[in-house]
């Protein structure tokens, strides 16, 4: 199950971090480390991304992976 | 015949005496390389938005570019302060999130801190994102660089009533923290005192902590600072342990730094060989081990000092109501074109206003002036008007 598994509102806690490199490390330093809960607060289909909440900082993940803007 | 005067002969052979006082204790020099000449180096590094700039403008007095998001900050600015009889030289650097050397900004505050050895290290943190915040801090940790931490935004921290106790975190961290409002200008002057009193070593808060990242890892940072101590002299400035995380993080530019060590070929056999270790054991690769305990050593961090207020948390701030109108699915493009058409109907509204005064100005003066006169007068009342257009173009352009 992914990030994009999940439905808005739905909450989940990470056991793993997939991809590789820079966009990995970049990705664990936000503080997206095993165990943290993760909460889904707007899904938008149309750009395949996610507004997501983790230990009270707000992010937005889009698939394709480059952080937007 | 050249004469001296008494003094002058007293103050030359001070200085002869002085030339040949002895040598200098090398530890003292990585302690404090400019202890006692009163003027201090200090330099601002912070996550993007945590408002370093802020509070270099209100320290300086200078009016340099602020924004409410990131990056605003893309090359340093300097600054001389003058405070208790010191000379602070401040440095505001971009804001970035860590100091691996991903992206141009971190290697550029990697560079600066490496290479320009500042005094102290301001690390400006924003109080309402501690954990993230402060994974930059434990980077810093890593390099044993003197450092205070501004809590910054700490009025809109406040707010929220939870129970931070932030001296116990800086008993912990051997690091000052110092609460402080960039906006409102609370709290900078503490912050630059305690900049005074680290660089003097009169801060008893100060010691050099490690952070633990379990034993295994431990014992494979020793074994690499081990080698790279060996080659003493080539590497006093910075310190062997950092270098030896940055290793086994497979940084590049820890690697090119020390290429140049006579051992470095050993260095390098024995960082993959321990990498190779870890990541059997652990089955995660070196850096996430890494960047885990870090976020570890915070979260421990903050569970003994931190408590948030579960009573009277509001469900939904301000911005997250105005979100869910704006950003919904159906109702958000008909908002959207309002908003457009609210600016264009502005821009031409208030551009009407010289508009009028213009056409008013070509007519009392039509009867006086030439034909080619009004030309002129024509071409410039175009410009003012297109001017005042895009004006209000740009300035409504952020607020969208």
């Amino acid at each position: 199950m992914t990030l994009f598994d999940l439905q808005q509102g739905e909450q989940g806690i990470i056991t793993e971090v997939r991809g590789k490199g820079a966009f990995r490390k970049r990705i664990t330093e936000m503080g997206f480390v095993k165990g943290k809960l993760v909460t889904v607060i707007k899904e938008s289909t149309a750009a395949r991304s996610r507004r997501i909440q983790y230990h009270g900082i707000r992010n937005l993940i889009a698939q394709n992976g480059s952080p937007p803007g | 015949l050249k004469w001296l005067s008494a003094n002058e002969v007293l103050e030359r052979s001070d200085s002869i005496q002085n030339g040949f006082a002895g040598t200098i204790d090398e530890n003292k020099i990585k302690s404090s390389p400019r202890k006692g000449t009163k003027v201090i180096d200090i330099a601002l590094v912070g996550n993007p938005n945590s408002g370093k700039t802020t509070i270099f403008n209100f320290a300086s007095g200078s009016n340099e570019r602020v924004g409410n998001y990131s990056g605003v900050t893309i090359d340093s600015k300097q600054a001389k302060i003058k405070l208790d009889g010191y000379t602070i030289n401040i440095i505001d650097l971009p804001g970035t999130y860590s100091l691996t050397a991903y992206t141009p900004e971190e290697l550029h505050v990697r560079k600066y801190i490496l290479g320009f050895h500042p005094d102290v290290v301001v690390n400006v943190i924003d109080a309402s994102n501690l954990e993230r915040n402060l994974y930059l801090t434990t980077q810093l940790i890593d390099m044993d660089v003197k450092v205070v931490v501004a809590l910054n935004m700490y009025d809109e921290f406040a707010k929220k009533n939870d129970k931070f106790d932030h001296a116990a975190l800086a008993g912990m961290m051997g690091i000052p923290i110092i609460p402080t409002v960039g906006a409102k200008g609370k709290g900078i002057t503490d912050l630059l005192r305690k900049v005074i009193d680290v660089y003097e070593e009169r801060e008893p808060i100060v010691r050099h902590i490690h952070i633990n990242y379990g034993i295994n890892v431990e014992m494979a940072i020793s074994a690499i600072q081990d080698l790279i101590e060996q080659n003493k002299g080539l590497d006093s400035s910075t310190s062997a342990r950092f270098y030896a995380i940055k290793l086994l993080e497979k940084d590049k530019g820890a690697h090119s730094a020390l290429s140049r060590v006579p051992n470095y070929h050993r260095i390098k056999i024995i960082t993959e060989e321990k990498i190779k270790e870890l990541e059997k054991i652990y089955n995660e690769d070196s850096e996430t081990l890494l960047t885990d305990s870090k976020y570890g050593f915070i979260a421990g961090a903050l569970k003994e000092t931190y408590e948030p207020n579960k009573l009277k948390r509001k469900l939904k701030t301000d911005t997250e109501i105005i979100d869910t109108f704006i950003t919904h699915k159906i109702f958000g493009f008909p908002i959207f074109i309002l908003f457009l058409w609210v600016m264009f109907q502005a821009t031409f509204k208030i551009g009407e206003v010289p508009q009028n005064w213009i056409e008013s100005l070509v007519t009392i003066t039509g009867d006086l002036t030439t034909f080619l006169l009004r030309m002129v007068l024509w071409l410039i009342c175009s410009l003012v008007v297109s001017l005042t257009e895009w004006v209000v173009l740009l300035y409504f352009f952020p607020i969208l």
